[in-house]
Parts: structure tokens; sequence; C-alpha cells
């Protein structure tokens, strides 16, 4: 329900409500913009297929993935088991160092 | 939304000075009411603001309006401003309205404003000034101060029946 004040402070603001000149002022925004770092993980990326391309090319993938799980099959459990329990704690350290980020939204 | 998609996407610079132009006057008007009229205070204000807003414009998730995040990010740089000023620790609000209510420069017909502003506390100041002067929703303005809906509706409240009482002392309303 609208109040004696709140018509009172409508009308006082909507007659004290000035629309500021621009007079140069996007100009100068634009000027202090600094230069945002250039996007560099596209070349990550692409090394990164690059190498998958290469080893799948020189290496028998097969032998590879076989000696993989012979090692990890020779692996006690609990060594395992230790491994796995630091992936939610890796990644909750590094969700938390993104977040320190200066969150505005 | 489509200026902030192109900032976002091609960081054309274009588009950003087109969202400059369009959100500079509600921007600085708040900016120049919080800082009492001080208009080269609030112009340093209002130019860090958009800096912030073009530099974190991936952050802006589009959950709210863009002005609201925009007010949002005006809101933090005045209030960081305010605390650089005083320190972090011995933050009284009280005896920081007294120091930082610093000389108008805007124009003489907007001392009654000011002089009815410096009645409030600052963050009563702030919702008012976002209610009435910039039409904000309680619920946008919550988004924008970072606080209950609730504490937001009592400031207002306070807020009003303070500035009420002194506008009709004024002469205003009758």
């Amino acid at each position: 329900m609208e109040t004696n004040d709140d018509k009172l402070l409508k009308s006082f603001f909507s007659q004290n409500k000035p629309e500021i000149a621009d007079n140069g002022f996007t100009q100068k925004v634009m000027l202090r913009l600094p230069e945002k770092e250039p996007k560099t993980g596209w070349i990550i990326l692409m090394f990164t297929a690059l190498g998958c391309l290469v080893t799948f090319a020189l290496v028998d993938v097969r032998e590879v993935i076989s000696e993989i799980f012979t090692f990890l099959l020779g692996i006690p459990i609990y060594y395992l088991l230790g491994g796995f329990m630091l992936i939610p704690i890796v990644t909750m350290l590094v969700m938390l160092a993104y977040k320190r980020e200066y969150n505005l939204a | 939304m489509l200026l902030v998609s192109q900032v976002v996407i091609a960081d054309d610079h274009r588009a950003f000075d087109r969202l400059v132009q369009k959100y500079q006057s509600p921007i600085r008007r708040f900016l120049i009411n919080l800082t009492m009229g001080d208009t080269m205070l609030s112009d340093d204000l209002a130019q860090e603001t958009f800096i912030k807003a073009y530099l974190n414009i991936r952050s802006f998730q589009g959950i709210s309006a863009f002005s609201t995040w925009l007010y949002r990010i005006a809101y933090n740089t005045f209030y960081d401003s305010v605390r650089v000023k005083r320190g972090y620790d011995d933050l009284n609000i009280a005896e920081l309205d007294k120091k930082y209510s610093t000389e108008t420069e805007y124009s003489a017909e907007k001392n009654d404003i000011f002089a009815a502003l410096k009645l409030l506390r600052k963050d009563e100041q702030a919702a008012i000034l976002l209610c009435y002067m910039e039409d904000k929703t309680h619920r946008e303005i919550s988004k924008i101060m970072n606080i209950p809906l609730g504490t937001v509706k009592t400031n207002i409240l306070k807020g009003k029946e303070k500035m009420g009482k002194f506008l009709r002392q004024e002469g205003y309303g009758n």
C-alpha cells in the first residue's frame, strides 16, 4: 500500500532526477580500458591434441592400455582408494582458489 | 543483452562503448548522490565501475538485468573507496557519514536532496536512492547491496520516514 511518505518521496525524486550528459565520459572510460590478456588456451589445446595424435601413431595403444591395467591391478587396493579420495579434496581446493576471484555476478 | 554478448564473445570495444553510453547517466547519478554531489569523486568511481565491468563481464551470468549488475559494481566500488578512506577495521558508519559528506559541487538546487540524504545512514541512503531515484524493486536492491530482502525493506521504511519528515518541514508535499 502506498503511504503519504511514498507519494512525497516519489514526487520529490522524480523532480530531482537529472539525466547526466556524457561530456566525454565514455571516451575517458574507453581510453582507460586495460588490455585483456590474449587468449592462449587454444594453443595448449592444439598442442595437447597434436601430442595425442603423435602418441597414437607411434605407440601400440593396446599394449600401453594392457600394461596400465596390469600395473593398476598390482597396486594394493587401499593405495588406489587413497588416490581417489584425493580427487574431491583437490577439486575443492581448486574451486576455492577460483572463488577468490572478484565475484560480481 | 546483445551488446553484452558481443563484448563477452568478441571483446568488441565498440559494443562496450555503446554500453557505457547507455548506462553512464544512471550510474553517475547514483554515485553523485551517494557522494553527496562530489562530481570529481563520483566520476572516478563511475570510471572504475565500468572498467571493473569490462574486466569481469564474463562473470555476468544474466540471472539479473545488466543494469542491476552494474549498480552492484558501482555500490561495491563506492563502499570500497569508503573503506579505503577510513580503514577496514574501524568503520563507524555515523562518523563516516559526517566525514564522507564532501562539499557539494553538483548544483545548488540539489541541496535539499543532499540535506535529506545526510539524515540517513549510508545503507539507508543507498536503498532509498535505488528505490525512489533509480526505480529498482526491493528484490533488485537486495541483489545490488547484497543484503537480505527484509533488511532492504527495513532500510527503506526507516529512510522513508526520516526523509518524509524532513521534506515536510522544508515545505514539500503541502
